[in-house]
């Protein structure tokens, strides 16, 4: 299934807090939904669950108006969405009934996923009885319960401590293999970057970048380059650099351990590998920048307030 | 539909579960059972009057004989059950200790010499020559002491210590100090005081045949039932309303409504609180019925103005009722979408549950004149006619199209709720902080692409 959101908008009362939202993502892969807090990710996910009626915009399943029902959907909220004082096994079955599932079918298959997810002997138990990471492998389990063709995953990673977040990545993995459309929403990048081929980040309602990750790293570190040195720190390098090529090379930005360097000119990358050798600079890194999507992140959504 | 009958099926689990709602319903049917049956194997003769013991003949409570009671008519037949002292100061001597025994059998009498020390007597216990008297004997007699200060046959002045709401003493007095004043006044002028009393005392063998309804029989069990819809509607409502903000609170509803439609999450959980509640009311009214009418040689049918409740009464109760019902949880049901906490939920269903109450209590208050116009009013008015109408089916005069006018009405204002409610509901469900106001909930509610 290939899944285009195409030019959403979406206004409460006056105010519109989606101006146009765009992306696309296709089974099989995973799309890295980013955004600070307040930008509009959960209100793109109701939009697309149906669950808001969009201003204007359509959501498209392979060129057909996108009708939710009509597909098997695994929705893990940013918040728990379950009830504590219920008993494990019992809300699964019913939240599953509910995505269609038969009553026998969701019960085993409820018990398969709280045996993989290794909470199995919590099936009886009261939600609320159970550690904060137990909860969120319930609320994971109770996602992938009915055996979705696309999951939306809401910051799924929080509260796991980093073997729960291992057994986590095993599962979305093994779910991407499975051909799922995965939307993956986190502020965790890292996650983000492990999985998703694809990313959107929303800023303050729109989309402010989005595309295929690897792409986007290379066209944000296109004519750029990294360069550290062992005999020199990172504030001197930057001095030794604008002395040294001044015309050829300028200082982007100075890290802790190393320069990430923009080239002025068309042959500027291969002209100054080649006179680099010839300086007293003793290179510990150089090569082609390639920037974390942290750093995109905070280059595209950490502007103003 | 499908999904909502798995709501419905869950949220009416969630209710006869519960150990409180298990609990209450046989708790109440087996006490009814149990009170209902205790005729049937104890004599209870002695504990509830008008209840003829089995193979026992009544007891009629017949005045002591005492002298000057007899020779004055009418007075043998008053006779007071109170238990304390009775202080007389009678100066002319025209009513008499022997007298006064005689319509208060089982008080001690006792005689002041003067007003001041019967008012002692009746406000210590003890004074001058009445000095270590007691007052009764009885536990009930403790404390208990009154005097009455005689003028004359025609005036007299009541002293009591404490006087009881109950309080029957002085009306006993005066009825047979009236028959004293009487049995004087004819001797006066040389009538036969026996045959004026004899006259006077006659009593018309009547039977009253009710063709239609008897009010005055439906009253309790009208009553009785209009209490049972009261006390469901705020327990069953405002448990919608919890369980609504429930939902809202722990975050269950952000994937309730990504997995079903608004529509069916607040029809599943207001049928399944209507359905609960009925089956509470009927367990628990039907194991009345049941074991009365096993019981009913037993009780002689005296319970049969409570228990024979007509079948249009019934049905009217559970038509009027489970609408009524309806009408108030759907209500319930969005108010409690429009806040986010469940400590929260009675601030907002405050103006609702006063709505109800009101209507509660201007029907009970209009009860004894149920053709009248307040209850006319009253049931047509949708949030008031499932307790108005009610009341004018099982104690008034009503025409069957007014039945059916307000029927109508209530069920257009069901689904006026029910389609504005959903609405309201699907908004409100996914908005947190602060409570929002209905006026914001209507207005947003009416805006196109919620």
């Amino acid at each position: 299934m290939k899944l285009e959101v195409k030019e959403i908008r979406k206004s409460f009362g006056d105010t519109e807090v989606l101006h146009g939202i765009s992306f696309r993502v296709e089974s099989g892969k995973a799309l890295g939904l980013l955004g600070r807090n307040g930008a509009g990710k959960t209100t793109t996910i109701r939009v697309l669950m149906d669950v808001f009626h969009p201003n204007a915009g359509c959501v498209l399943a392979d060129g057909k108006p996108f009708i939710p029902k009509e597909h098997k959907i695994g929705y893990l909220p940013e918040e728990r969405g379950l009830y504590p004082q219920k008993k494990v096994l019992e809300q699964m079955v019913y939240l599953a009934m509910l995505r269609g599932m038969g009553a026998k079918e969701a019960k085993k298959s409820g018990k398969e996923w709280l045996e993989r997810l290794e909470i199995g002997e919590y099936a009886d138990r009261k939600l609320e009885t159970l550690s904060k990471g137990n909860q969120q492998k319930v609320q994971l389990a109770q996602t992938l319960i009915c055996d979705p063709d696309m999951i939306i995953l809401d910051e799924p990673f929080s509260g796991l401590d980093p073997v729960n977040a291992q057994i986590l990545k095993d599962v979305v993995r093994e779910q991407i293999a499975l051909g799922k459309l995965v939307i993956f929403s986190s502020h965790q990048m890292s996650y983000v970057e492990e999985f998703c081929e694809e990313i959107a980040i929303i800023n303050h309602g729109e989309i402010v970048l989005a595309g295929n990750l690897k792409d986007i790293k290379q066209e944000a570190g296109k004519d750029r380059l990294i360069l550290s040195a062992l005999n020199y720190e990172a504030e001197k390098l930057a001095e030794k650099v604008k002395t040294e090529f001044g015309g050829l090379i300028r200082v982007e930005q100075v890290k802790k351990d190393a320069l990430i360097l923009e080239g002025l000119c068309e042959n500027a990358k291969k002209r100054f590998f080649s006179a680099l050798a010839d300086t007293d600079i003793d290179v510990a890194q150089a090569g082609i920048y390639e920037p974390s999507l942290n750093d995109i992140f905070v280059a595209k959504a950490g502007g103003e307030e | 539909m499908k999904q909502f009958g798995i709501v419905w099926k869950h949220e009416f689990f969630n209710h006869v579960r519960t150990k409180s709602y298990v609990g209450i319903t046989l708790g109440f049917a087996l006490l009814f059972v149990v009170l209902l049956s205790l005729p049937s194997f104890f004599d209870l003769s002695g504990v509830i009057p008008g209840l003829s013991g089995s193979g026992k003949t009544e007891e009629t409570k017949i005045a002591p004989d005492a002298g000057s009671m007899e020779a004055v008519p009418g007075a043998a037949n008053i006779s007071s059950d109170y238990e304390g002292a009775i202080c007389l100061y009678d100066p002319a001597g025209q009513v008499g200790t022997e007298f006064l025994s005689g319509i208060f059998p089982r008080a001690e009498v006792v005689e002041a010499g003067s007003e001041e020390e019967l008012k002692q007597f009746v406000e210590t216990g003890t004074a001058g020559s009445l000095e270590g008297k007691e007052s009764g004997s009885s536990e009930e007699a403790e404390g208990k002491r009154c005097g009455f200060a005689v003028e004359s046959l025609l005036q007299y002045r009541y002293y009591v210590k404490n006087r009881s709401f109950s309080d029957s003493v002085s009306t006993v007095f005066e009825t047979g100090i009236s028959y004293l004043y009487r049995n004087i006044e004819l001797q006066k002028i040389g009538a036969d005081a026996n045959l004026v009393e004899s006259i006077y005392a006659i009593s018309p063998v009547s039977e009253t045949i009710v063709l239609g309804k008897d009010s005055i029989s439906n009253f309790l069990y009208t009553y009785l039932l209009i209490f049972v819809l009261y006390f469901m509607v705020l327990l069953y409502g405002n448990s919608v309303a919890v369980s609504v903000a429930q939902e809202k609170s722990n975050r269950a509803m952000e994937v309730l409504v990504t997995s079903t439609s608004s529509n069916s999450l607040i029809f599943g959980k207001v049928l399944a609180g209507a359905a609960a509640g009925f089956l509470q009311t009927g367990v628990m009214i039907g194991a009345a019925l049941i074991s009365y009418s096993i019981n009913r040689e037993a009780w002689g049918g005296m319970l049969d103005f409570v228990f024979h409740i007509p079948g249009a009464v019934l049905l009217a109760f559970a038509v009027f009722g489970v609408l009524g019902y309806i009408l108030y949880a759907f209500c319930y049901g969005v108010l409690g979408a429009l806040v986010s906490k469940t400590e929260d939920v009675s601030r907002t269903s405050g103006p609702l549950m006063f709505v109800f109450i009101a209507s509660f209590l201007l029907t009970m208050f209009n009860l004894q004149n149920s053709d009248g116009m307040m209850m006319k009013v009253l049931s047509f008015i949708p949030f008031t006619s499932p307790n108005g109408m009610f009341v004018r089916v099982a104690m008034g005069n009503v025409a069957f199209w007014e039945v059916a006018l307000s029927l109508a009405l209530l069920l257009g204002t069901i689904m006026v709720a029910a389609v504005g409610g959903a609405k309201i509901y699907r908004m409100g469900t996914l908005m947190y902080g602060n409570p929002i106001k209905l006026s914001r909930a209507l207005k947003m509610s009416r805006e196109k692409n919620q």
